[in-house]
């Protein structure tokens, strides 16, 4: 079989192309539409703390302890609500990825080990503090991108996780105790994690 | 020394086998993002596919998701030590060429 050095270095061009496509699919593939997902539960969760905590009565108690105030308690039920709908949708999304990778599956179960992690310290620890601990859960998923930038996807996601977790301690460090904390909230973690979700599901394509 | 695989040789091929090599082995890709990816209408893809399956290039598995018929393929050892050989011919021929240039100077 005869071929010129100009149809070889073509082959290998195209060859070398569908390759980088294929990875490009493997490290982003169904993490665009999941983190969009997860930036519109962080905004709508951080919405209804605020409506709950401006317009609740803060003398009501939501357990018999008076760990909480009612307004947590609403707030604590939403979270959930949509905590599950986020991790449903996330689970049919990675399910329909078109890529079925062990990187993938590693991805999905280090976002699903980071929550368990957090959740298992709020159970252990019991915060007394709803605007710390709304705070802190929002640097979770800032910390994930950190991790996913230096493992694999490059400088983008790290800066995006350090500047946000930056964003956030300085939000509670002058907003804490006032409802407008989980506006701002709102907008950095949930706005900033439906930017980039959006941004890396149209890099994908 | 590496020779050129005749049948990883049409670039329709090429690409589908260099797409599925950056895949680590057991891992696989779903039918229509090859198609999209590459730009392939269906009976192309099916037609190349099927001809990398015959030479054990390539594993084809079909199964159901939420009820609707899904093709996956992922390359063989087989068809990664193909392809690999036929990346080696065709470098091989860039340097070749390169050198018979240099000497003919």
């Amino acid at each position: 079989m005869e071929l010129s050095r100009e149809e070889a270095q073509r082959a290998l061009g195209e060859a070398q192309d569908a390759t980088e496509r294929m990875r490009k699919t493997m490290t982003y593939g169904a993490a665009g539409p999941i983190i969009t997902i997860w930036g519109v539960v962080w905004i709508l969760g951080y919405v209804v703390a605020f409506l709950a905590d401006r317009f609740t009565p803060h003398n009501r108690w939501f357990d018999p302890e008076h760990h909480w105030p009612i307004w947590v308690g609403w707030a604590n039920v939403a979270w959930t609500i949509l905590i599950i709908g986020g991790i449903l949708t996330s689970w049919l999304i990675g399910r329909k990825s078109p890529v079925q990778s062990l990187q993938g599956k590693r991805l999905g179960f280090f976002w699903f080990l980071l929550f368990v992690f957090a959740e298992l310290w709020m159970v252990m620890l019991r915060p007394t503090n709803p605007y710390a601990v709304g705070a802190f859960i929002a640097t979770i998923p800032m910390f994930g991108y950190v991790v996913m930038g230096l493992w694999m996807t490059g400088a983008f996601m790290v800066w995006i996780g350090a500047s946000v977790s930056g964003a956030i301690f300085l939000i509670f460090c002058l907003l804490a105790g006032s409802p407008w904390m989980w506006l701002w909230l709102a907008v950095f973690g949930g706005g900033s994690l439906t930017a980039s979700g959006l941004y890396i599901w149209r890099k994908s394509r | 020394m590496a020779e050129l695989d005749p049948i990883i040789h049409q670039p329709a091929r090429l690409r589908i086998m260099a797409a599925l090599v950056a895949l680590a082995p057991g891992e696989k890709v779903e039918f229509t993002w090859l198609r999209d990816s590459l730009a392939l209408t269906d009976g192309n893809l099916g037609a190349h596919l099927l001809k990398l399956e015959e030479a054990r290039y390539l594993r084809i598995e079909k199964a159901f998701v939420a009820r609707k018929p899904v093709t996956w393929a992922a390359a063989t050892s087989k068809g990664r030590g193909a392809f690999e050989d036929h990346v080696v011919a065709l470098k091989a021929i860039l340097n070749t060429k390169v050198n018979r240039k240099l000497i003919d100077k």
